[in-house]
């Protein structure tokens, strides 16, 4: 055991003790970080002014006073005062902030329009006139549009508002007029229909609805659906990425001793298991920094946002013990690679379709978010080594797994980490001394079933 | 406490259809300085690495120092043909992981490190990078890696190569101090006259098969080709009379050389030779260990 933590220790300090794992680990998501939240909070976009005549053609000129309504209401949205937040506040809009997608924060410094009702007759000059910058845009309703029809797609498409821009017209200045025609073609039908626009719109404005989950014990528990379906592929990232960098530093270490020949003066002092194992535990320690990194920004977020509780310490315990049985899964498959190639581009071959393996559960997972105990969750939770990355899905997703199903779970997963690792070891052990082109897969079994 | 520092019995290994060694016994006595030749992928390295419990055989058994290989590790030294170094690790670090590897405590390593340095006439070193060393020196400091932990069994593998002549004699020296203070050294290389200068003991092997495992003395007698080499004083073409004993001669350069039979008296031989000719120089060849070697592997791969 001495060996082994001598290798081990001899990995982790020259791997964390670097200015490479510093600044590559350590600063550059911090600063990725820091770049990306004083970009949302001092660079907000803003699109060039609006400004010009919009031509209007509708069936008896009934939507030139509702379009000009709706752009001159058309306003940037007002600046979040975060002074101003109560902790009840803070998650929703910070939430709200987060998901909202960048354009839709993109407002024009300036709108200044005016509606212009255009005959059928002069759309081609009015077209024209966009083109060489007289007009500004022409927004052409159809003469079904005031219609009542019912919601079928086929017939939405009949009554639909066109709108012609100029070639280089920003997305931000097209989807104004967009929302304005329509919210104008809407406004003109209620107003067709005898009711009073204002008062419809408040009795149709949809109200907030909170989702509150009854937990175990009878507490209640309000719940922030985006932040819900959010944090379980957050924490299967964390783990995959972790891993998958330990494992990546494993591999090249593993490498660069074989190419650098270093490998039999090893092997000389230690046994093949022993130096494995040293730098599996080597590097697992360089995980723990890592995870301990990423974990305290994402508890830092979580109580910034003052929805810890989200995640129960009993949860807390299963990622721990589900990111131990990933790291021992990708580090005993980098170490066999390693230990059978020369060169990282060999090594490149052989890995890329185990990394994507280990995306699967990424792609599926809004399958297991949806169902987590469906068919699709529990097949893919016995398939090493997809198993610890379903598990932190199906985990913090909302319905509970069963406590049988986690213990069955991790004795699998445990089972299939060690078998990984033997059969690791079994490669690593004739891997290391040989040099020259990579072991076919036959070539591999044939290693692992040398005496 | 065993006399012998490695006995191997029946050993095979194979690599698929590959049989690298077959059927091998060897011992090797404590004390002693055994050359370990072959010609290229005879199995030596493989036996050295079953020897140093990095590979294991698919059967027979390895004994050494007494116990199993993976037990007398940290008893052994080890030098591998094929040198490998941290590259950007400082040369102290390296020498104190391996150190620590084999065992020794960080005062006792420390220690050890700075006397080898001294003894391999390395200083100023230790601060710098692997990479930053001149072959020969990397070839020295793999050298006190292999002798940190004070061994009692060093396998050298081609230790002389990339080392000049100055610095081959300097770890010729230190090889033969290891011998003298009771260290078993076992060294494999393919310079036969540095084998034959160093070794008290040699062990030939070809495609696995053990062709040659004797102390040297017994080697040279058992393969003592019978040959008088002899130089005129006027080096010419010369029609010698009928000498019982003499089969053939044969002329090579100045010199002519003679061969006997099994049987032939040589020092009377000698005596009639100086009697009728006017001799610059003449001598009773010793066959040497290239000689050996070459005849024993064309042998083999004859049989």
């Amino acid at each position: 055991m001495k060996k082994t933590w001598s290798v081990a220790w001899r990995e982790f300090r020259h791997t964390v003790l670097t200015k490479a794992f510093f600044l590559g680990v350590i600063v550059a998501p911090l600063v990725f970080l820091v770049i990306l939240i004083a970009i949302s909070v001092f660079l907000q976009p803003e699109a060039r002014p609006l400004v010009g005549d919009v031509g209007i053609v509708s069936p008896g000129n009934s939507l030139q006073k509702p379009l000009q309504e709706a752009l001159r209401n058309t306003t940037a949205p007002p600046p979040i005062n975060i002074e101003a937040l109560t902790p009840s506040d803070s998650p929703a809009m910070l939430i709200e902030g987060a998901m909202a997608s960048p354009q839709n924060t993109v407002v024009p410094e300036k709108i200044d329009l005016t509606v212009r009702p255009v005959s059928e007759s002069e759309i081609d000059s009015v077209k024209e006139g966009i083109r060489d910058g007289t007009w500004t845009a022409l927004i052409v309703a159809e003469a079904s549009a005031l219609d009542l029809n019912d919601d079928s797609d086929t017939n939405r498409k009949d009554n639909r508002v066109k709108v012609y821009v100029s070639p280089d017209s920003p997305p931000s200045h097209t989807e104004l007029l967009e929302d304005a025609a329509r919210l104008a073609l809407v406004e003109a039908r209620v107003t067709r229909q005898g009711l009073d626009p204002a008062l419809v719109q408040r009795l149709t404005a949809r109200p907030w609805a909170d989702t509150v989950r009854l937990i175990e014990g009878g507490d209640e528990k309000t719940e922030i659906g985006d932040l819900r379906r959010f944090l379980p592929i957050a924490f299967m990232i964390i783990i995959w990425l972790t891993t998958f960098v330990s494992g990546n530093y494993l591999l090249t270490s593993t490498i660069e001793e074989k190419s650098n020949r270093v490998m039999e003066v090893l092997l000389s002092a230690v046994s093949p298991m022993q130096l494995m194992g040293g730098k599996i535990l080597g590097y697992a320690m360089v995980t723990l920094v890592m995870v301990a990194m990423f974990s305290s920004l994402a508890v830092a977020f979580l109580v910034m946002v003052s929805v810890l509780d989200l995640i129960t310490p009993l949860q807390i315990i299963l990622l721990v013990i589900y990111l131990i049985m990933a790291y021992l899964m990708v580090a005993a498959i980098m170490a066999g690679i390693g230990s059978a190639v020369s060169d990282m581009r060999d090594a490149q071959t052989l890995l890329g379709p185990v990394s994507f393996a280990v995306m699967i559960p990424l792609f599926l997972s809004p399958v297991l978010a949806e169902e987590p105990n469906g068919i699709v969750a529990i097949v893919t939770t016995y398939i090493p080594p997809l198993t610890p990355f379903v598990m932190v899905l199906r985990l913090v997703a909302t319905e509970p797994v069963s406590g049988l199903e986690i213990g069955l779970s991790i004795a699998w997963g445990f089972m299939c980490a060690l078998g990984l690792i033997w059969l690791a070891s079994r490669i690593f052990r004739v891997g290391v001394l040989m040099q020259g082109k990579p072991p076919s897969p036959l070539e591999l079994i044939r290693w692992a079933r040398y005496r | 406490m065993t006399d012998l520092a490695v006995t191997i019995r029946k050993v095979d290994k194979n690599y698929g259809s590959v049989r690298a060694v077959q059927g091998l016994d060897l011992d090797v006595p404590q004390g002693s300085l055994v050359g370990f030749l072959g010609p290229n992928g005879a199995g030596k390295s493989t036996t050295i690495r079953m020897i140093m419990s990095i590979i294991y055989p698919d059967a027979g058994s390895i004994e050494v120092l007494g116990a199993t290989a993976l037990q007398a590790k940290d008893r052994i030294g080890y030098l591998p043909e094929e040198r490998g170094l941290y590259r950007k690790m400082k040369i102290n670090q390296f020498l104190r992981y391996i150190a620590r590897l084999k065992g020794l405590s960080k005062h006792k390593a420390d220690e050890q490190i700075a006397w080898w340095i001294e003894r391999l006439e390395l200083p100023d070193v230790l601060s710098r990078r692997c990479e930053e060393l001149s072959k020969g020196q990397q070839q020295k400091l793999q050298f006190i890696a292999a002798v940190v932990h004070d061994p009692e069994l060093i396998i050298l593998d081609e230790p002389f190569s990339g080392l000049d002549p100055v610095n081959a004699a300097l770890l010729g020296t230190i090889v033969h101090e290891l011998n003298a203070q009771g260290r078993t050294i076992i060294f494999s290389t393919h310079v036969l006259h540095q084998a034959e200068q160093l070794c008290d003991r040699v062990f030939l092997i070809d495609h696995g098969i053990k062709l040659l495992d004797d102390p040297l003395d017994v080697v040279h007698e058992r393969y003592n080709p019978r040959m008088l080499s002899m130089e005129l004083m006027d080096p010419r073409e010369i029609d010698l009379p009928v000498i019982p004993g003499v089969q053939e001669i044969t002329r090579k350069g100045t010199c002519h050389e003679l061969h006997l039979t099994q049987e032939a008296d040589v020092q009377s031989i000698m005596n009639r030779l100086t009697s009728i000719l006017d001799i610059r120089a003449l001598e009773l060849r010793r066959p040497t260990l290239n000689d050996i070697f070459v005849e024993l592997v064309k042998g083999s791969a004859a049989s």
